[in-house]
Order: structure tokens, then sequence, then C-alpha cells
């Protein structure tokens, strides 16, 4: 009776113990390698992961450059925090990447977190780790070669870029200087020159002479003839005087005219007479007398004529001119002369 | 030969007709010191039946041109100032009960005169400046069930002021259209100011004299329509509308992202209307170049939408219609 009030007990605290929920413990750091065997001088990954209370405060180890004397630290990564779903508290994890170049078994220590939480300051450990590092097999049998030279990088476009550069600038200068030297020795100028504009009042004139043959007033399209009249003296002046004409109306262009550089008030009165008179025809539906409208080109050739520029020659300029003829002309008569005497004498 | 006496007639026509011109300017001219395109915009807005928003800093004038003008052409003349707590019905008018007659009466409001002075329409809501509107539009008032006329010439001269933007109700632009001008009232010059000072502390302010019937306005009115706008004149109007659409086809790319939306064909309408009316003014029958581009800014101003990107760059409705003017050929 007793035995079995005895085994009736245990089974209960057994059963107890086994449905008790589990607590485990607030501090948990673990150590793990990608590997426990490396090749000397190969990399492999060392990650620790702590769980610990949400507000505990707990130091990782500070590691520079090396975890042990064998053990070089490459790079240390950012740790990463999770909340735990299971158990309370969170998870912080992080990768380290480690290397060793001496060969032979290594031991990484247990590494020490220090923590602080109510019940005073204490420390979890992880469980030390081996690796072992191989060394490259020699063969022993074989022949003895020569130290390797290093290995030659692809060349890239960064590389390259200034040597093209370069290259072609001297390739450039190369071509000027050539250039250069071609021009002197045939005693040409080094730009060539640009051709120059025609004068303003070569191209009035020449407008203004087409609109006569044209007979537009003849045919009965007099506002068409005014319009090319006041289109041509409009053009004359911002081609003489640099005005912005076109876009501007009769009284603006007299107005700029007279801060301009002319200075002809006869010729001013002309043009503003002419002008005016257009401007009656195009909008307000004059429609002139035949003598008008003869008088109206009259008056544009007349203006043009007056105001035309004219460049004054230099006595330089005029000279060297002249001297340049001159030698022509020696030449021509001198070539003239060279063939009559070969005429002279029967040469073919 | 006919179209040529015709505009010799419309001319010599223009030159009796006008002849009250002169004296609406020598009547302003002694109360008004300066302010020469404001005068100018004022006969245009009265001769082409437009109405006209004048925009400027307080004290220059605005009011007194106004009313001065008002006092030259014998009419009636009535100032609302626009406030916040202004209601349509303090403006056009509305039903009251007589007590005496036992039914509900029409007492009209301000509205109903020839010249409105609307001073400050920005600071009034929308809803005051709608029945301003309608009523400028339609020229007829609705109070219950009548319907009444306004009298003519009747003109609507709203300001605004630029400085003050805190409280105030911006017009859309669906209801600044409707204004033909926008006036942009600058300061005077030294001599003006200094003919001002002399003139305000004088012992007697000058007065204007009655000089103009309505009438005369009405006749001035019709003859404006008949200004003659030749086809080349009409074909530079639309050019520079066009422009403030369209500025990549009149070779201003660099306005291409600055314009929201360019002048409507109230523009147009109006643009071709001021030039006559501003011909007129000038004695002439027929409308030069010159014309459009005197109240071309006026007519556009307020009709050009600026983007974002052009108010960050500064760039105002003025400098594009100046632009638009100096690439467009003249015809």
């Amino acid at each position: 009776m007793y035995s079995k009030v005895l085994k009736a007990g245990f089974v209960f605290v057994f059963l107890s113990l086994a449905f008790l929920p589990l607590r485990g413990q607030p501090y948990q750091a673990e150590a793990r390698l990608d590997s426990n065997r490396i090749r000397i001088g190969d990399q492999i990954h060392l990650y620790l992961t702590l769980s610990q209370p949400e507000t505990a405060r707990v130091e990782f180890p500070g590691w520079q450059q090396r975890i042990t004397p064998e053990v070089e630290v490459v790079k240390s990564f950012p740790r990463d925090t999770v909340r735990n779903n299971q158990r309370e508290g969170i998870t912080i994890r992080q990768k380290y990447l480690i290397t060793s170049f001496d060969s032979g078994a290594v031991k990484i220590p247990s590494v020490s977190f220090l923590y602080k939480d109510r019940q005073g300051v204490d420390s979890v450990l992880t469980a030390p780790l081996s690796l072992y590092v191989e060394t490259v097999r020699v063969d022993t049998t074989g022949n003895i070669f020569g130290i390797k030279g290093p290995f030659g990088a692809p060349l890239s476009w960064a590389e390259l870029l200034p040597w093209i550069l370069g290259a072609l600038a001297l390739g450039g200068i190369v071509w000027a200087v050539i250039y250069v030297l071609r021009r002197r020795k045939r005693k040409e100028p080094l730009l060539k020159p640009r051709k120059p504009q025609e004068p303003a009042h070569v191209y009035a004139l020449r407008e203004l002479d087409r609109l006569k043959v044209d007979r537009l007033w003849q045919n009965d399209q007099v506002k068409a003839y005014y319009t090319r009249l006041t289109e041509i003296l409009r053009t004359y002046l911002w081609m003489r005087y640099s005005i912005k004409t076109l876009e501007r109306t009769t009284e603006e262009i007299l107005s700029s005219l007279q801060n301009s550089e002319m200075d002809d008030q006869a010729a001013y009165s002309l043009l503003a007479d002419n002008l005016r008179f257009a401007d009656l025809v195009k909008f307000a539906r004059m429609k002139p007398a035949p003598q008008e409208n003869e008088a109206a080109l009259q008056q544009a050739y007349d203006f043009v004529h007056t105001t035309k520029y004219i460049p004054e020659v230099k006595e330089e300029e005029q000279q060297e001119q002249e001297q340049k003829e001159g030698n022509a002309t020696e030449q021509e008569e001198g070539q003239e002369s060279t063939q009559d005497n070969k005429r002279d004498h029967g040469t073919p | 030969m006919d179209q040529t006496v015709n505009v010799k007639e419309l001319n010599e026509h223009i030159r009796n007709e006008s002849s009250f011109v002169d004296m609406i300017n020598m009547e302003m001219n002694k109360v008004i010191v300066g302010q020469k395109h404001l005068v100018e915009s004022l006969l245009v807005g009265l001769l082409s039946d437009g109405h006209i928003l004048l925009e400027g800093v307080p004290g220059l004038a605005k009011t007194l041109a106004i009313s001065t003008l008002s006092g030259i052409v014998d009419t009636r003349f009535n100032r609302i100032q626009f406030t916040p707590d202004l209601l349509p019905a303090d403006l056009l008018g509305t039903m009251i009960y007589s007590q005496q007659k036992e039914e509900f009466m029409v007492k009209k409001g301000p509205i109903f005169t020839n010249f409105v002075l609307a001073d400050e329409i920005n600071r009034s809501p929308a809803k005051v400046q709608s029945a301003l509107l309608e009523a400028m539009q339609e020229r007829q008032i609705t109070i219950g069930e009548e319907t009444f006329k306004l009298d003519q010439p009747f003109l609507v001269l709203a300001t605004q002021n630029p400085i003050e933007q805190e409280g105030t109700y911006p017009l859309p632009e669906a209801q600044v259209d409707r204004f033909m001008l926008k006036v942009v009232i600058d300061y005077p010059q030294l001599e003006e100011e200094k003919l001002i000072v002399r003139q305000n502390l004088a012992r007697e302010f000058p007065t204007a004299n009655q000089v103009v019937q309505p009438d005369d306005i009405l006749r001035a009115r019709g003859i404006v329509k008949e200004v003659y706008i030749d086809e080349k004149i009409e074909k530079y109007i639309l050019d520079i509308v066009f422009a403030t659409r369209y500025p990549d086809q009149y070779g201003l790319d660099h306005f291409g992202g600055m314009i929201n939306y360019g002048g409507s064909p109230r523009a147009s309408i109006n643009l071709a209307l001021a030039s006559k009316a501003y011909a007129f003014i000038k004695r002439r029958g027929y409308v030069i170049p010159e014309d459009v581009r005197a109240v071309c800014h006026d007519v556009l101003r307020h009709r050009i939408g600026l983007s974002y990107e052009a108010e960050a760059e500064n760039i105002t409705s003025e400098d594009i219609i100046t632009e638009i003017l100096n690439t467009i050929e003249v015809p």
C-alpha cells in the first residue's frame, strides 16, 4: 500500500514537472562558423548570436583586427536585431569575416558578453570553436619552379582615356603646326577670309530695281507695291544702321533713327514722308495717283543714295593695291614678250 | 476711288465727332496731374464700351480720375467699397416689404448708375464679384422676378491693390477676362508730383466742368465701330494673341513652359476694339500698328496665365507681351 502511494506520488511529481511551462534562460550566446576547415588565407564568416531581454545592456566584443594572434578580422558587418516570437526579448546577430594565415589547428576562444541587469553585472559565454587551417600541399617529387610574376589586370577605359586624349591633342598640335607652316610657305592667311557681307545700299538698290520691273501698281496691286517698298527700306535701315526695323512701327523706326548715327535731316524727312505715306496706302485704303507711286519709289532711291555707306580707303591700302595691279601688268607684259621671242626664234 | 473717299470722309467725320475728346482731356488735366496713360485708358474703355480694372498702390488718383470723368460726362456715379462682409444684395438691390402698400417692392442697389467704381474689388468674396460681373456682361439685373436694363453708358471701373494680398479674394481667370483693360498705374514723375503737392495745398482744389453729354459718348461709340481696320492689322492682332497661346510657333520657344494659357478669342476682339477706340482718340479713321501696340499691354496682361516656372524665374506677363511685340513682324 505504502509503495503504491509512493509510486503514485513519483508519477504525479514527474508529470507535474513535465507539463510545467518551459522558461528558457534570459541570456543565451552562440558562436558559429561557416566551416571548421579552411585553406590558408581563405575567408569565412563567424556568426555571434545573443538572445537577451529587450531592456538589458550587453556589450559585444570589440575586435578591431584580430580575434587571436592567428585569426584576423577582415570585416565586421552591422548588427541585426530581431524580436523573438516565442520567447520574450530580442536576438542580436553579428557577422564577421575572418581569415588565418597560420596553418594548423586554431582555437577561437569563448566569447564573453558582459551584461548588466537588476541582479547586477554578469556575463554569458559562447562555446569555444576550433578551426583547422590547411596549408597547400607541395609536390616535393616534381621540379622546383621560380616565383610566379604578378598577374596583369585588364585595362579599363579610365586608364586608357588620358592616353587617347593625349594622342588626339598631340595629333591636333602636329596638324596645326603643319597647317601653319604650309600656309606661311604659300604666303596665304592663316584663316580663310569670310565672304564680305553685301553692302546695304547694294541690296536696297537691287531690290528697288526689281520692284520697278515687277510693275505692281501698274497692275492694280498698289498695296503690295507699298508693302514691298517699305520692306526694302526697313531691311536697308536694319543693314545700314543695325536698328531692328522689321518688328517696329513707322514712328518707332523714326524715333530710333533720330538716336542713331544718321544726321542728315533732309534724308530723315524724306524717309518719314515715304513711310507715313505708305502707311496710309497699307492701312487706310488710300489709292494714290500714279505720279505719287513713282515719286515714292524715287524718294526711296534718293534716300538710299543719300545715306549709303562708302568705306574710306586708306592711302597705304590704295598704294598697295596699285602696286599689286602694277606687278600684275608687268608680269603679263613679260609673258607676252617671252612668247614673242619664242616665236621669233622658231621655238615650238 | 470710292473707298478712298470713304476713309477721307470717315477721317473728317471723326475729326468733327471726336472734338469732345480734347474737352475731356482738358477738363481731366485740370484735376489730374500726369497719369496720361490712365486718362487715355479711361477714354478707350468709355468709347469701346469696355470695363476697366485698375491696379495701383493707394494714392495714385484712381478714384479721383473716375469721379472726375463721371463729372465731365454728366452721368451718375456710385462708389462701392468692397469689403469681406458685402453681400450681392448690397450691390444689386433687394425686395423689401412695404407695410403701406402691403406688397414687396424693389429697392435698387448702387449698381444702378452710369459709372460704378468698385473699389478694392478683391476684398469681397466670389459671390459678390460674380454678381457684379454678371451685370457687367449682361448689362441687366434681375431682382426677384423683375429684370432691369442698366442705363447707357454703363461702365465699371474696378480697382485692386497689388501690395496687400492678405484677406483678399483674387478674381478668377474667367471673371478677370471680362474686363476689357487692366491698367497698371505707376507713381507720377518728380515734376508731376511737385504740381500735385502744390495743387493740394492751394486754397481751392480745381474742379472739372461738365462738358460732355452721355449721348455724345453713345454716338462716338457707333463711330468707333466704323473705324477701318485693315486685314494686315487684323492678322497682326491675331499673330500677337496666337503667340500668347503657341509661343513656339513664333520663335518664342523659351516661353513654352511659362504660359499655362494664352489670350482667349475675347482678347482678340477686345484688342481690335480697343485699337479702334485708340485710333479714334488720335483722330484717325483707320487703325495703324501703333494703335495695337499702344493698347496691347492693357488688353493682354490679365489674360495670360503664367506657370510656376515663370513665377520662379520672375517672368511676368508684361515681359512676355513685350517680347512678343519685339518678335512679331509689324505689317
